[in-house]
């Protein structure tokens, strides 16, 4: 490296540390304590890079130009052309340097910088969302999901010794609560399943209870098998002898009893056979608390439980990770059936795992070939499988506090009103959301294949295309004002044997902003160009961005024809 | 002179969005999402557009449903006809002016009102073209004011932008009332410092 390259870089890399210096003040000036909470550090270092790399250009520029004009070496230009182009090589690759620092910092550091401001502001949401949570919870004596939250807390903010004593006490309290047996829904697979008892199983039982003459067990077992054969003449035989002996005989209160149970089950069953599964769920899960022990009720609920799953799922799934939304404000169009334009808003959507995604507040409307509403409702939540949404969330304990579909207008579709076919993919419509409200922090590549996913969403890709489009011209952006002001900077030269007037130093401090203003105007112009290119002329991603290379190619070569130019003015 | 004098008042800078006359209104059928609202419009004849629906997240009423808008393409902005309501698609795409360029565009328009005659004798008017051209004559001196090219180029590009600004500033503050020829006066003031400026900061000898 020569002295005047090492003057050049120094003096940028002094002007690069006067934008960080200013980033860093900046932010912490316009910290906004209560949205950023215990994440000020991330808050402040993720927006001072966002500010230092957004003002990249012009702090390069402004160092380049003063130290071409100040401490290159050499009196005037007096050049010849060979000599020239030398010199104008040698710029050139320097601004190329520049141009991939910039192309890494916009593109690699960026978006992590977006998204480092961005976390803060979303988790100090997440930890509002948790204790507010869990002062509700406790309220409500729902201890465990109090407990759930502030640990959940505490993992985030471990240093917030204000909610150790309170989850100390939510703990003595969930305990106390937990002396009271309660029985939870069976999840262990390794129970049989309803359906591995065959029509052989049951009518063995019939016959060896009728042997030992339990006529309850019996009935029991002969109408559960004449479930599966129903003209079975053998099993007819003993329900009709099974229920004359019952009727002759006076039952024991036990006998009474298991009758009964029977019965109930019996009624259970009914319900899984006609397919009201969640019915059939709450109905076994009372007879569980009564028979803790019955390992047929067990079986019955887990059926019912896998049956339930496939249309519904339930309020505790959810309620553990509302405060972490992977996206908000998602609107699309879902339009599945023929002459119907339906949208769908979704006020959050959230994850438990790499598949299982939840959506918070959901407003749907569908609008028919004549422009009037055919219907709209709203849900408050969601669960995303296969390419469906279903919409009935179950409290597990009590059946009254379940959430559905309410239609505001209209009548449900003709489908089941709680499970709605939805076109695209939960991940999908993340990161549609993310490229629409944040654009920077989607990486490139990836915000370039998501271009696909907006027709499919109805959504109009303008917006994006023009982010995509601005960010791809930023390195060359870069490459072209650096060259520039290298030349200018030559051109514009100090003549004076030593230094300036200590007072023309006095201009230092305001070249950047000097500097701002033609920059910003370029920066502009080519933002208006590209509006032009993709919304007025309807030019498509790539056709847009071959004729904005282009452009930049046509100024970049311009630049350097100035260059030549300029330095061969005054040949010796 | 006399050209730039009789053209001077009229050289118009529009007061229009910044993205006025660039955007046409969004395809039918796809949402799109201005002004913090997501509006979807189902046909669009000329422009008559309809229906219109509008979603606006975490607001009281949260879908609208409209049977017709008009697009004005010259403000770029929907007019709902059944509320009377403006909504402007400016922000469509986000070409909006930096903040500095805005604030200087906002003044360069401010000046070229000022400095438009209300009347074949509008001695305020005439005043202000005057002094700005003597500013402008002033600002040629300071291109040979010291040895160092990049100051005097940037000292003579920032000067006027500052009367400019200092104008505008002077007019919108309004806070003291001050003589109707004093922005005239300013611009002349910055054209006689930068004669005085001369003979403190030229190089003398041999440049």
């Amino acid at each position: 490296m020569d002295r005047d390259t090492r003057n050049m870089v120094l003096a940028t890399i002094g002007f690069l540390g006067i934008g960080a210096l200013y980033g860093f003040l900046s932010a912490y000036f316009s910290l906004p304590v209560l949205r950023v909470g215990e994440y000020k550090s991330l808050w402040i270092f993720g927006t001072a890079l966002e500010t230092f790399i957004t003002h990249f250009i012009t702090l390069v520029a402004a160092g380049m130009i003063l130290a071409t004009s100040l401490w290159v070496e050499g009196e005037s230009l007096k050049y010849s052309t060979a000599e020239a182009l030398q010199q104008i090589r040698k710029l050139f690759f320097l601004s190329l340097a520049i141009a991939c620092l910039y192309g890494i910092l916009q593109e690699g550091v960026l978006p992590w910088a977006t998204q480092m401001k961005q976390t803060a502001i979303r988790k100090t949401q997440i930890a509002n969302e948790l204790k507010d949570k869990a002062f509700a919870s406790e309220r409500a004596k729902e201890y465990s999901n109090a407990r759930f939250y502030l640990e959940y807390y505490l993992t985030l903010f471990p240093k917030d010794d204000q909610v150790r004593p309170l989850l100390d006490r939510v703990r003595e309290r969930e305990r106390e609560q937990q002396e009271k047996p309660s029985i939870e829904p069976p999840e262990s697979p390794s129970i049989l399943k309803l359906k591995e008892l065959s029509f052989q199983d049951l009518q063995e039982k019939a016959k060896q209870y009728y042997q030992v003459q339990d006529f309850v067990s019996t009935e029991y077992f002969a109408l559960m098998a004449l479930k599966l054969k129903p003209n079975h003449p053998e099993m007819l035989r003993l329900l009709a002898a099974s229920q004359n002996a019952l009727s002759r005989i006076r039952l024991t209160p036990e006998q009474e009893a298991r009758r009964s149970l029977f019965q109930a089950k019996q009624q259970g069953y009914e319900y899984l056979k006609q397919g009201d599964s969640i019915s059939a769920y709450y109905h076994f899960q009372e007879l569980a608390k009564q028979h803790p022990k019955d390992g047929e009720i067990a079986k019955y609920l887990q059926l019912a439980y896998e049956e339930v799953k496939k249309k519904a799922f339930f309020q505790d799934e959810i309620s553990l990770v509302t405060g972490s939304p992977l996206a908000s404000d998602v609107f699309f169009k879902n339009s599945h059936r023929e002459g119907m334009e339906e949208f769908l808003y979704f006020s959050k959507i959230v994850a438990t795992g790499p598949s299982s995604y939840y959506v918070l507040e959901i407003e749907g409307i569908g609008i028919d070939s004549t422009g009037k509403v055919a219907y709209q409702f709203k849900a408050p939540f969601g669960k995303f499988v296969d390419h469906t949404l279903l919409m009935h969330c179950l409290n597990r304990k009590d059946p009254k506090l379940s959430s559905k579909p309410t239609y505001i207008r209209g009548d449900p579709p003709a489908e089941p009103s709680t499970i709605l076919p939805v076109k695209l993919s939960p991940q999908d419509l993340v990161s549609l959301a993310r490229l629409i409200h944040s654009p920077q922090e989607t990486p490139f590549a990836t915000a370039v294949s998501l271009l696909e996913i907006f027709p499919l969403a109805g959504i109009e890709p303008m917006p994006a295309v023009h982010s995509l489009l601005m960010r791809f011209q930023g390195p060359f952006t870069c490459l072209n004002v650096s060259l520039l002001v290298l030349i200018l900077g030559r051109l514009l030269k100090s003549k004076y044997y030593n230094r300036p007037p200590v007072i023309t130093y006095l201009l230092i401090p305001f070249l950047p902003v000097l500097l701002t203003i033609p920059l910003s105007l370029y920066e502009y112009e080519l933002s208006v160009f590209v509006s032009i290119l993709i919304d007025k002329v309807g030019l498509g991603f790539l056709t847009a961005g071959a004729i904005l290379l282009g452009t930049q190619g046509l100024i970049l070569l311009s630049i350097l024809f100035y260059g030549v130019q300029s330095f061969t003015r005054e040949k010796p | 002179m006399y050209a730039l004098l009789v053209g001077l008042p009229f050289i118009r800078l529009t007061g229009s969005s910044s993205a006025t006359g660039i955007h046409r209104i969004a395809t039918p059928h796809t949402i799109f999402y201005a002004s913090n609202k997501f509006i979807w419009i189902g046909n669009s004849q000329g422009r008559v557009q309809g229906p219109i629906l509008l979603y606006t997240p975490r607001s009281k009423d949260r879908f609208k449903i409209y049977p017709e808008g008009v697009f004005d393409p010259e403000q770029n902005t929907l007019h709902i006809l059944q509320t009377g309501e403006n909504i402007p698609l400016y922000d469509r795409i986000s070409s909006k002016r930096p903040f500095l360029l805005a604030t200087l565009w906002r003044d360069i328009q401010h000046f070229t009102q000022r400095l438009t005659p209300r009347h074949p004798l509008d001695w305020r008017a005439i005043l202000s073209i005057v002094t700005f051209v003597f500013l402008l004559v002033a600002l040629l001196s300071l291109m040979h004011l010291t040895r160092w090219l990049l100051f005097n180029s940037l000292l003579a590009f920032s000067l006027p932008f500052l009367s400019i600004a200092g104008i505008s500033f002077l007019d919108a503050w309004g806070a003291i009332p001050y003589p109707e020829y004093l922005p005239a006066i300013l611009q002349g003031g910055i054209g006689v410092f930068c004669f005085a400026l001369q003979p403190l900061l030229r190089p003398s000898g041999k440049r």
